[in-house]
Parts: C-alpha cells; sequence; structure tokens
C-alpha cells in the first residue's frame, strides 16, 4: 500500500512536469562582482574598464529564473556564448 | 531674543537708519526719533527731563561705535551710512537670513538687524558648541563600499530541457560573444557592459550608462 502512495506521487510530479515542461525560463550567468564605493561608482563613465575579482578562467553560476543552479566555464561557441556544466544540484 | 522684522518694527514708528557694512556683512540700526536724547541721557547718566545738547551727539557716537564693533572695524573709522528711508524688506525679513534684536539698554527700543552674511561671517554654526556643521548628502555616502554584479542574459530554456542538463554537457546560448551584459548594485542595473579581460581577470568595458 505504501509503495503504491508512493509511486503515484511521483507520478503525479511527472505528469505535473509534462504539464509544464514547455514553459521558458530565464537563463542567466552571473560572470563575477567587484566591490567600490557610492563615490567610484558614480563616477563611472562609458568606456571606462572594470575589473571584476574572478579569474578569465573562473567558474560562472548559471541562474534559472534568478536562482542559482550550476556551475560552468563559459566559453565561445563559434560566435556564441556556451556554458560546459561543472557542477550540478 | 531675535525676533520676526515685523514684530520688532511695529507700524508707524519714525526711525533713524544706520547701516554698517563689512563686505558682505551688514549690521543695521533703527533708532526711533526721540531715541538719541534718552539714549544720550542714560549713557551720560542724566536725568530723564535733562535736555543737555551733548545727549544727541554721545548717542550717535556711541551707536557709531557699536556699529563699527559689530563689524570688527575700529571705531572712529569705516563710515556709518546715514539712511534717509527704511531699508528693502530685503535686508529686514527673517525668511531672507536677516536676524532682528529689539535693544533695550542703553538704547531705548533701538532695533538692530544683521544678515545673513553677517551671522555666517560672525557666528559660525560649528563655533555654537550645539550643532555638528553640516556636510552634504553626497559626500557622506561618497564611501560607502557597494557590491556590483555582472550578469549576461543568455536566453531561455524550456523547463524540459533545464531539467535535462547534465554534468560535462555543453549548453549552447542564443548569445553572441559580443553580447550586451549588465552591472547592477542590489538587482538595478546601473551600465550596460561588454566582456572584457584585465590582466589575468574578468573585466568589463561600460558602453552605457542607465539613468535611475
Amino acid at each position: 500500500m505504501a509503495g503504491e502512495a508512493v509511486n503515484a506521487k511521483i507520478g503525479s510530479a511527472t505528469k505535473d512536469l509534462h504539464l509544464v515542461g514547455h514553459v521558458r525560463v530565464s537563463l542567466v550567468a552571473e560572470l563575477g562582482q567587484t566591490e567600490m564605493t557610492v563615490d567610484e561608482l558614480f563616477k563611472l563613465s562609458k568606456q571606462d574598464v572594470v575589473t571584476l575579482n574572478e579569474t578569465l578562467d573562473a567558474p560562472v553560476t548559471l541562474l534559472l529564473n534568478g536562482k542559482p543552479i550550476a556551475r560552468g566555464a563559459l566559453l565561445a561557441v563559434d560566435e556564441n556564448l556556451g556554458v560546459r556544466i561543472t557542477e550540478l544540484l | 531674543m531675535s525676533m520676526s522684522s515685523a514684530s520688532i518694527l511695529g507700524a508707524g514708528t519714525n526711525l533713524h537708519w544706520r547701516r554698517a557694512r563689512v563686505e558682505q556683512s551688514t549690521v543695521l540700526l533703527a533708532m526711533p526719533a526721540g531715541g538719541w536724547v534718552a539714549c544720550g541721557q542714560k549713557l551720560l547718566g542724566l536725568a530723564e527731563a535733562s535736555k543737555e545738547p551733548m545727549c544727541e551727539r554721545i548717542a550717535h557716537e556711541a551707536v557709531a561705535d557699536l556699529m563699527a564693533r559689530l563689524c570688527v572695524s575700529e571705531p572712529g573709522k569705516g563710515a556709518i551710512e546715514v539712511l534717509t528711508r527704511a531699508p528693502a524688506d530685503t535686508d529686514l525679513a527673517e525668511h531672507h537670513g536677516n536676524v532682528g534684536f529689539v535693544l533695550t539698554h542703553p538704547l531705548p527700543r533701538a532695533r538692530l538687524f544683521v544678515n545673513a552674511e553677517w551671522c555666517d561671517e560672525f557666528v559660525p554654526i560649528h563655533e555654537s558648541g550645539k550643532l555638528p556643521p553640516l556636510d552634504g548628502r553626497r559626500s557622506a555616502i561618497a564611501s560607502t563600499r557597494v557590491e556590483a554584479k555582472a550578469t549576461i542574459e543568455l536566453g531561455a530554456l524550456s523547463i524540459h530541457d533545464s531539467l535535462g542538463l547534465s554534468v560535462g554537457e555543453v549548453l549552447l546560448t542564443d548569445a553572441r560573444t559580443d553580447s550586451v551584459a549588465l552591472l547592477s548594485v542590489s538587482n538595478r542595473g546601473v551600465a550596460s557592459v561588454t566582456l572584457s579581460s584585465s590582466q589575468d581577470n574578468r573585466a568589463l568595458r561600460l558602453t552605457d550608462l542607465i539613468a535611475s
């Protein structure tokens, strides 16, 4: 009886995901961060270069619907950006 | 004690005006018509009925001396102007930054006005010992440190595809290598940027500032 209940739950969850599986959600990569003073922030102007704390080969964090879900290496695939997934829950 | 110019001046009073200036600082004094004699009498210690001719002269000299001292110039030096009409409201009214006083001894009901520049010059706030000098709000927050984050939109993918992601997989995105990224502070975009590098670190070149 207990096993049947669990299977019913799993079936329900799968069914729910199939219902919304086509829904598209945003994917954003967090490239890194830096700290600056408000004064420095106000003085920013076009063409200024801001250096981030992350090294070039540091992993980026992938945000799915605004939530961090994975980390990966940012790379160029022809003229587009690609991400090789390195960590995922 | 300072009072509003209207309550100090009263209505229909015949006043004799004197003015002393040092740069932008101005001191105005208004003496009631009969006040010169009364002032001289008090200064000389004479009875009120006394009409000693020097009373008025002594009072004029005393007022000139007072005004010169208020303007930190040497008594007897610097012109004390005799005004033929009452000064404009801008020289008297409190809302123009002037402060008015009523003097009672030895100048009977004489009115004294100093302008905002005089107050700034001779009564600086930070020397009053009561209130600290004010600073601009921008300068107060200038040294506050904020964390800025850089993000780049990679496009959208279906929930189905997102659940199928796996480690080692290369996710090809819609974003081009020269796509514009976003620099934001507390989730508010502050600038559009393109990816760059600075020595071994990632860097951003600002392409546009986002107005708040």
